[in-house]
């Protein structure tokens, strides 16, 4: 059965891109759309780096050769996901050599070092403060948890898996942050206020358990001055918010 | 699927990132990764732990399993191997509980084995260091306080090894020591100490069998006339069950030799003893020339026999080391002998009762069987003269 649905799904793939080719851009954007975590993930085993965001060079690279694969793609040349594949290797490469030759000019100007440096640290300004400042919320955010006894991978493990509980404990959490009295027997007790939000919030005791360390996590980030995690956060919920 | 998310935390052989949608997930370390840097990555980047786990688990399965393995098979080799080297004898106590004690040229114990629970018990006191004579003593005494020596079983198992050759046990001593002390602590008690003999080769063998070498001179013994017991039979036998099931009667002979008793043919009247302790002389006597005969043929001279201690030593060494000729000549004898006991189990009478009567008697200064006593003893010195003579006669040889 699942040998007869590959089967389909490359009929229709060899479809897709003759239809592509004969200049269908909707059909196109479609595939590379579903594309993008192939592309990503072959960008990333190429450089061995995980691809900072969408407007990162390697990662429009990758999209770019893709493209190209679509468009050289013939029949002949074997399975177009393969084909693909190499496309973005040699175009990645070719970018990392590109990068490389770049490099090597550095150590003419590495004579005057200091302004070197200098320079790179003025073009970077931005960039590297705000890393900075998140590196940093991130490690005392990381103390915080740790006067509950929580650390990341504790986190990792007992964090809700479902998208809906999660936006839901998130929404417990934030009610918590937002009275101070719950808040404030939290910080306390290090325990949950349960009866009282079992009451007010009508959730139930298995919840609370299940995601107790998750919506402690989320509180300590809403009462912080965390800006740049507070923002990231709401971003989700406001992502929630849409969905719903 | 894409995630998108923020590094929060760097560990040794992952990361943990918080996503866009509020999960903590674990990822594969790549290059370029730092704390608060924002990535993005596809589910083949997730860090699987249950992999990584099971090989851990698996590495170190492996190497507890090979070291139990490389324990077992050093504790495999050790067992035929244990006698320590400084050991000159090997000395071993069955009543049911069995032990073992190796005992080095100073006649003191230097390991002690406890083959069962029951020998822990008895082995209460440190032996290790203790005279081989006192310690048997000790054991014995034990076994009769925990009763495992009572007037139904009262037969002491002694087996020896003698591992260094320029070694022997003075056991004619031994026995007549623990049984002088028995006669004083329990008169009433009968005591049936039975002595033998066995070669470095059956105490290998008895090793192996984890059994002690007396019980393995027994089973050795055995197995020429009973294909059905086994090492594992013996094993689990007590002495008193052997003498029941007549595995032990080889041994009357030594028994007779040695002037031990049956406490149960103690009412037999002094008449019999009479006659019977003519038969036992004469029998000795016959038993010496055939030892003679047999030391004649075969010129060797032993060691301890040259030193006259021991009577039995050269036979049982001999049935043990040599030709099976000779094996059957003591079979023939034994088997003659064997039928004779048949005939007259009044011969299974021993001197042991008597020499308690005697001291009974002795103390009471009566007459008749204080002489009797007497006469029991003349023997003895006559037969330890003869015993000499013998040694003599094979130093000349």
């Amino acid at each position: 059965m699942a040998r007869l649905l590959e089967f389909f799904k490359k009929d229709s793939l060899s479809n897709r891109l003759d239809k592509i080719k004969q200049g269908d851009r909707v059909e196109r954007e479609k595939l590379i759309g579903e594309y993008i975590p192939f592309i990503i993930k072959t960008v990333s085993e190429k450089t061995n780096r995980y691809i900072e965001s969408e407007n990162s060079e390697e990662y429009s690279i990758g999209l770019e050769a893709f493209n190209e694969a679509i468009d050289k793609y013939e029949k002949d040349k074997g399975a177009f996901i393969s084909f693909a594949q190499l496309v973005i290797q040699s175009r990645i490469t070719d970018y990392l050599r590109r990068m490389k030759k770049h490099e090597g000019t550095v150590p003419i100007s590495q004579l005057c070092e200091e302004e070197n440096q200098m320079l790179d640290s003025n073009f970077q300004t931005e960039d590297f403060t705000k890393s900075y400042d998140l590196k940093y919320e991130i490690v005392e955010f990381e103390d915080k948890l740790r006067n509950f006894h929580i650390n990341f991978s504790d986190l990792v493990q007992e964090a809700p898996k479902h998208y809906d509980t999660r936006m839901n404990a998130l929404r417990i959490a934030r009610y918590i942050a937002e009275h101070p009295e719950l808040k404030e027997e939290l910080l306390r007790k290090k325990t949950l206020p349960g009866s009282r939000l079992i009451q007010e919030l009508n959730v139930t005791l298995k919840i609370l358990k299940r995601s107790r360390k998750f919506i402690i996590a989320a509180v300590l980030i809403f009462d912080s001055e965390f800006e740049l995690l507070k923002q990231y956060i709401s971003c989700i919920e406001g992502g929630a918010a849409n969905d719903l | 699927m894409i995630y998108k998310g923020c590094v929060v935390k760097i560990e040794e052989d992952f990361a943990v990132v918080m996503t866009n949608t509020m999960e903590y997930l674990k990822v594969i370390k790549k290059e370029g990764l730092k704390v608060g840097g924002q990535i993005m990555f596809v589910q083949d980047d997730l860090y699987r732990e249950k992999r990584r786990s099971y090989k851990a688990i698996a590495s170190i399965a492996a190497v507890l399993i090979i070291m139990i393995m490389s324990a077992a098979l050093a504790g495999m080799l050790q067992i035929p191997g244990s006698v320590s080297s400084a050991a000159a004898a090997v000395v071993s106590i069955d009543i049911n509980p069995s032990m073992e004690f190796e005992v080095d040229h100073n006649h003191q114990i230097i390991k002690v084995v406890a083959f069962n629970k029951e020998a822990k018990k008895l082995l209460n006191k440190d032996v290790k260091g203790m005279n081989i004579g006192d310690a048997i003593w000790l054991v014995i005494n034990n076994a009769r306080l925990l009763n495992y020596i009572t007037d139904e079983k009262n037969t002491v198992l002694i087996g020896a090894t003698i591992l260094q050759e320029d070694f022997s046990v003075d056991i004619d001593g031994l026995e007549n020591g623990v049984e002088e002390k028995w006669a004083q602590e329990y008169e009433s008690v009968p005591l049936n100490l039975v002595y033998l003999e066995t070669d470095k080769e059956n105490l290998k063998d008895a090793r192996k069998e984890k059994i002690t070498v007396g019980k393995y001179q027994v089973y050795k013994n055995s197995i020429e006339e009973d294909d059905d017991i086994t090492t594992e039979n013996i094993k689990e036998m007590k002495v008193q069950e052997m003498v029941n099931k007549k595995l032990l009667k080889l041994q009357e002979k030594e028994i007779k030799n040695k002037s031990k008793t049956d406490s149960r043919q103690q009412e037999d009247t002094l008449d019999e003893k009479g006659k019977k302790q003519d038969d036992k002389e004469k029998k000795d006597q016959e038993k010496l020339k055939e030892q003679n005969q047999i030391n004649s043929n075969e010129k060797k001279t032993d060691k301890t026999n040259s030193k006259g201690e021991v009577v039995n030593q050269p036979e049982t060494k001999n049935n043990a080391n040599n030709e099976k000729l000779k094996n059957d000549e003591n079979k023939k004898k034994q088997d003659e002998k064997k039928k004779e006991n048949q005939q007259n189990p009044v011969e299974k009478i021993e001197k042991k009762p008597d020499v308690k009567e005697n001291d009974k008697n002795s103390k009471k200064e009566d007459s008749d069987s204080g002489k009797k006593a007497k006469q029991d003893q003349d023997e003895n010195q006559t037969n330890s003269g003869e015993e000499k003579k013998h040694g003599d006669d094979k130093k000349s040889d």
